[in-house]
């Protein structure tokens, strides 16, 4: 298919859903029968989503047409989502069934998820399970460029390259201040490079930018050309047609999206079921491919955005530690703002 | 009809140190116009609009026709909309968005009245007030004069048991004032009905009131017919507002009852005063009419200061020695400034003498 | 009753936030000074604090100065066009200011912007002639973003004022300037004043722009700081509540100073009943000139921005350099009109809300002006204030403070389409108020007085002779009402739910995935929502009852 657009991918997506067209033999997820009638005399299951419209919408859409249950989306980002759930539960009127976050918010709300080992997570990796909580959509930074105007012999390889003065002026960050997710890469760069690397960051003058999407957006129209963004960007943008590309460095930090269930969810069985089917490696080919994100089930075919056991030889993943970068977040912005304004 | 009356009425603005209206009780006379008469802030508009219910007195009653629509003490305050009255506005207040006939239909649309008699009632007094056919107009398509009767008309229409004027006039040119007192006069002849009239002109007031209540400070200076405050003003204040310009120190020489006979800087004249208590040789203020003096062979002499022709009446100022009198004459003659005449008073003239 | 109701409506969001700036945690800690200390304490909350007083007084003189120019020109002179103007300057306000954003970016970035790359074509080398990244870019984009405002609010006064004082002045001597400054400007005084507070709050308060356009060129400001302190980890919502309670302090001595300026009663009253007709300003030799150029400026800040945008619904990705044919097409319209799920639904329930919520402002601001103005309530003062509180609590922060509260009552009206109706009416009342009271104010009493003496009650006089006198204004702000909801996207945010999402919060959700063609569809449809009844009761708006 010659450039496939987005559409279609979730088009495939959803098409996979029923089963339609199997590209190779994914494994249906399966779940405890009493589980599946008890969801759906619950009738319907609301999902509190960060992650991106298009896999959000396409996971809500295969469950409904797998178990004909009603999926309710609230999308909102990370931040949002968190203030809501902490209201809902304060006042005691929780709404939700089933949440789809990432770190940090995940560490808040975890006084509010119930602890649930679904029985298709079995396969996935012990690292990306947690009690209360499992990784099914991974990415990782990267660094993106407009592939009219850097070629190929200029493009930078890793993040060190950044601090190149040809880039002066000419590349985007994100800002710690608004997206949280930043101090982990600020975290990393300098255990790498040690206290050099900030100063010399900033006499580069990046562009701050709010989200990596709207970086993306950017790299491709040519407001910057280059920036430190995401995996699932890069590749979606790419597959519209725009001129990106990029490069992982072997350094890098890798985030995810979790799928949890609330403890007080109105609909218990509903949410379970639900974090069932994300779990699955059927579910998690839904998810990752409309979201050019990296499953974590290994019999999930997503192949777009590569697998993690193919990059856990090439690449040097960290998993930020959010404790500990919750804690030391003052003196990373204070070095921020320092360097970098 | 019984007529207005209110009694008592007292109003304070701010922190009570300025009186709008300080005790004032009045009687309205059914069929009658009164006029109140002042300078700004002597209360009238306040009295006019207790009256029509769109201020509230702080203290007082107020009673049309036997019905008391306010008092103070009891706390009841009939709302203007049931007072049944009619108001003429110095702005006349004619509503932009609605036509001559509609706002003429408009308290009688509000009393309920049914539709084939408002608008033959709106016919009929569009035809009364000389603007029958234009009822499909609007109001910015008419002059002032034709507003000025809108108006009026509006506020008789549904037949108010008194109609209240606030200085509906100041806002014509003089020929056209001229012209609406006088037809306003005709109208009351017609068809007489109570009104309240409040204005700072001393010719409307002598012209259209049936008695003119002079008012200052909020409290009655002095009420009587147009003639009486006229010929016979009480202090220097309802002498000064009606019009007279000549208010003469004067020295007591002699008294026979209600007479006096009084020494002033233009000649002995015959005086009357409101008090019983003169003596002679008492120093007080007379009035004098710039009409009854005239410039003639005997008499004080004194000197032209300024000649003024008015075209029906010429006034000259005359100096008598440091006191300059005003001295109004028909006809045409007149005198050079600087040159020196001699003023008499006319005989049988009475002054009035002011109470301070 | 009604007033005190409504006080209560509005001071309750404002009492959360302002107890939450001085609690350590949530409402019900201890209390404690750190936050409002902070606000001073950090460089960086100081130079955020310059910043805003920099931007919101530069956007404040250029959004007056443009809405008074434009409102003045196509409302009293001769000036050939001025209707067509008049449209073409509200344009901005159908959509949200992110979208206009979009546009500019596309036009003046010093990169990838339409403007700088012709430059650079011209020049031959990489040139530019402006970029949107500086405090000037923000202050045009802000600027013309609340020119708007500004225009309704002004516009109307003047068409609706006495000649007779004009004239008056030009036969006493006045040459055109000095009629302008001295008579034109100052009658219009409630409306310009009204005016001035809304832009000047509206300035101070705005985050898109800040935190999106401010950030790229390190222009921190105290709303971007706001969202920042809420939206991200760790969240510092009590940071939030306290910079959130400087806005609310700049609110009320607007108002204060708004309330000691105007003198009360009849001295601006220009409708009063004499029924004269403004004379038009004849601008001799400057006529066409001054057409053109007020035609060619309405064009370029609302227009283009929004083809910028329009056209990038037509692409398969967006790039200035990508404006090729072989890169257009309509799948963006398939995908968003036919596919993406929430489109319908969103623009259903936008739609409702929009409707009932303009028409509950309306007449709610009505009771309100007419216990204000005409009843001069014991609680006058106390509505006068509450009623501008809300245009100083950023959205975000009154959604939190309105969800805090319905979120205990129990049924109640949350995760229902009526939580974001009372929160469309809770932040939008002030701007209705603005409307309405100075219409009220240009009715002269007299007007009202003889139809109570004529034997109307309250009621009658108010349904006879207010509503009609102010029609044009009541529809205008109805309009404004009904735009600015169907726009409003932060305060909502954390009250919508699935089964009530609305077509902003949705458009935003687009734009968090950064796909611009994508967001242009959703924005067109937006666009097409808002102008639909604009240009329906426009004509009514414009030329009223009087």
């Amino acid at each position: 298919m010659k450039n496939p657009t987005r559409r279609t991918m979730l088009q495939m997506s959803a098409a996979l859903a029923a089963g339609a067209l199997l590209p190779g033999r994914v494994a249906q997820a399966a779940s405890d029968p009493k589980i599946i009638e008890a969801a759906k005399k619950e009738g319907s299951v609301s999902l509190y989503s960060s992650a991106s419209t298009g896999p959000s919408n396409a996971l809500a859409e295969a469950f409904r047409k797998k178990y004909g249950i009603n999926v309710s989306v609230y999308r909102a980002g990370s931040a949002d989502v968190a203030t809501r759930v902490q209201a809902e539960e304060s006042a005691g009127r929780t709404q939700a069934d089933a949440l789809i976050i990432e770190e940090p918010a995940l560490s808040l709300l975890a006084p509010f998820l119930a602890n649930y080992d679904s029985p298709e997570r079995k396969a996935i990796d012990a690292a990306y399970r947690l009690p209360n909580s499992t990784l099914i959509r991974m990415y990782m930074s990267q660094i993106g460029w407009n592939t009219n105007v850097v070629k190929a012999g200029a493009a930078p390889s890793d993040w060190k390259d950044l601090l190149d003065p040809k880039w002066k002026g000419r590349f985007g960050s994100l800002d710690p201040h608004v997206t949280a997710t930043t101090l982990a890469w600020q975290v990393m760069v300098e255990r790498l490079y040690g206290p050099s690397f900030l100063p010399a960051f900033g006499a580069n003058k990046p562009k701050l930018y709010a989200s990596t999407n709207a970086m993306s957006q950017a790299i491709v129209s040519g407001e910057i050309d280059l920036g430190i963004t995401n995996s699932f960007g890069v590749i979606q943008m790419a597959d519209t047609g725009a001129p990106i590309g990029g490069v992982i460095p072997k350094n890098t930090v890798l985030f995810g999206g979790n799928i949890a269930v609330f403890a007080k969810a109105p609909r218990p069985n509903a949410a379970r079921l639900f974090c069932d089917f994300a779990c699955s490696a059927e579910g998690q080919t839904i998810v990752n491919v409309a979201g050019a994100t990296i499953p974590t089930h290994p019999d999930a075919k997503a192949p777009k955005a590569g697998s993690l056991a193919q990059f856990s030889k090439t690449n040097v993943f960290t998993q930020p530690d959010y404790k500990k970068i919750i804690a030391d977040t003052p003196r990373l912005l204070a070095e921020w703002d320092k360097h970098v304004r | 009809m019984n007529g207005l009356s209110v009694q008592g009425l007292s109003k304070a603005y701010g922190d009570a140190s300025v009186r709008a209206l300080d005790n004032f009780s009045l009687d309205f006379p059914a069929d009658q116009c009164t006029v109140l008469l002042g300078p700004s802030g002597c209360g009238k508009t306040t009295v006019l609009r207790s009256i029509a219910g769109l201020i509230a007195p702080d203290a007082g009653r107020i009673t049309i026709d036997g019905a008391v629509v306010f008092d103070a003490a009891s706390g009841s305050d009939v709302p203007p909309e049931k007072r049944r009255l009619g108001m003429v506005f110095q702005s006349y207040a004619l509503w932009p968005h609605l036509s001559v006939a509609e706002n003429i239909a408009y308290p009688l649309l509000s009393a309920g009245l049914p539709k084939a008699e408002v608008a033959r009632r709106t016919e009929a007094m569009l035809d009364w007030i000389g603007l029958g056919g234009m009822g499909s107009r609007y109001v910015h398509e008419l002059s002032g004069g034709q507003q000025q009767r809108i108006s009026l008309g509006r506020a008789m229409v549904a037949k108010p048991r008194a109609i209240l004027f606030d200085e509906p006039l100041s806002n014509l040119d003089a020929r056209l004032r001229e012209r609406m007192r006088l037809e306003l006069l005709a109208l009351r002849q017609q068809a007489p009905f109570t009104s309240i009239y409040v204005t700072h002109d001393q010719l409307e007031a002598m012209t259209l009131a049936d008695r003119v209540v002079v008012m200052r400070a909020g409290k009655i200076e002095q009420v009587g017919s147009p003639e009486e405050v006229y010929k016979r003003p009480r202090t220097r204040f309802s002498a000064d507002f009606v019009g007279i310009p000549n208010l003469l120190e004067a020295t007591v020489r002699s008294i026979a009852g209600p007479d006096l006979v009084v020494e002033t800087a233009v000649g002995v004249l015959a005086a009357r005063s409101w008090r019983s208590d003169w003596s002679a040789g008492v120093r007080c203020t007379v009035a004098v009419r710039p009409t009854l003096l005239t410039v003639q062979g005997e008499g004080r002499s004194g000197r032209v200061v300024r000649s003024v022709f008015q075209g029906a009446s010429t006034i000259e100022l005359i100096d008598f020695n440091g006191t300059q009198v005003a001295i109004e004459s028909l006809g045409e003659e007149r005198h050079d400034p600087g040159s020196t005449v001699t003023v008499k008073p006319a005989t049988g003239a009475v002054f009035a003498v002011l109470d301070d | 009753m009604v007033a005190a109701l409504a006080v209560i409506m509005v001071l309750y969001p404002v009492a959360v936030v302002a107890l939450r700036s001085i609690s350590k945690e949530e409402i019900g800690s201890p209390l404690t000074l750190e936050w409002i200390s902070a606000l001073f304490a950090s460089a960086r909350s100081r130079e955020a604090l310059v910043n805003t007083v920099i931007y919101t007084a530069g956007s404040t003189v250029l959004a007056m100065g443009l809405g008074v120019g434009l409102a003045f020109l196509s409302t009293r002179t001769d000036m050939p066009g001025g209707r067509t103007i008049g449209v073409l300057a509200l344009l901005p306000m159908l959509v949200p200011p992110f979208i206009l954003v979009v546009g500019w970016v596309a036009i003046a970035d010093p990169n990838a912007g339409f403007i700088n790359i012709l430059a650079s074509a011209l020049m031959g080398s990489r040139t530019t002639w402006v970029s949107i990244n500086t405090m000037a870019g923000l202050i045009w984009m802000t600027g013309l973003f609340l020119t708007p405002y500004v225009y309704l609010m002004v516009a109307a006064g003047f068409r609706n004022s006495d000649s007779a004082m004009e004239e008056a002045a030009r036969v006493s001597g006045a040459g055109r300037r000095r009629l302008l400054f001295t008579v034109i400007l100052p009658l219009q005084r409630p409306a310009l004043l009204a005016a001035l507070l809304l832009v000047i709050i509206m300035a101070a308060g705005d985050f898109i722009i800040p935190a999106t356009v401010g950030l790229k060129a390190k222009i921190y400001m105290l709303p971007s700081l706001i969202w920042q302190n809420h939206a991200s980890f760790p969240a510092r919502p009590g940071l939030a509540a306290a910079q959130s309670l400087l806005l609310v302090a700049v609110g009320l001595l607007c108002i204060y100073f708004q309330r000691r300026a105007l003198s009360r009663g009849g001295r601006y009253t220009t409708v009063g009943g004499k029924g004269s007709h403004p004379t038009l300003f004849p601008l001799g030799k400057l006529r066409y000139p001054l057409g053109a150029f007020a035609l060619l400026f309405a064009l370029s800040s609302s227009v283009i921005p929004l083809l910028a945008v329009g056209s990038m619904a037509f692409m398969r990705y967006w790039s200035p350099y990508a404006l090729k044919p072989e890169n257009l097409t309509w799948r963006n319209f398939n995908y968003m009109l036919f596919e993406y799920p929430q489109v319908w639904p969103s623009a259903q329930h936008s739609l409702f809300l929009a409707f009932a919520g303009a028409t509950a402002c309306v007449v709610l601001a009505i009771a309100l002006a007419w216990y204000v103005l005409r009843m001069r309530g014991k609680l006058a003062g106390i509505v006068e204030y509450a009623m501008v509180l809300p245009l100083g609590i950023p959205g975000i922060a009154l959604g939190v403070g309105i969800l805090s509260l319905w979120i205990l009552v129990p049924g109640g009206i949350y995760g229902t389409l009526w939580i974001l109706l009372l929160a469309y009416v809770t932040a939008h009342i002030p701007v209705a108020m603005q409307f309405v009271s100075s219409a009220l104010h240009r009715i002269h009493t007299d007007l009202e007085d003889a139809s109570r003496i004529a034997g109307q009650a309250w009621a009658g006089t108010v349904r006879r002779i207010n509503i009609p006198l102010m029609r044009p204004a009541l529809i205008g702000s109805w309009l404004l009402m009904y735009v600015v909801i169907l726009r409003e996207i932060s305060l909502v945010i954390l009250l919508y739910n699935p089964s009530t999402i609305v077509l902003s919060v949705g458009l935003m959700d687009v734009w968090q995935n950064g796909f611009y063609p994508e967001l242009a569809v959703y924005s067109l449809l937006l666009l097409a929502l808002g102008v639909v009844p604009v240009a329906v009761l426009w004509k009514f708006a414009r030329f009223g009852a009087d």
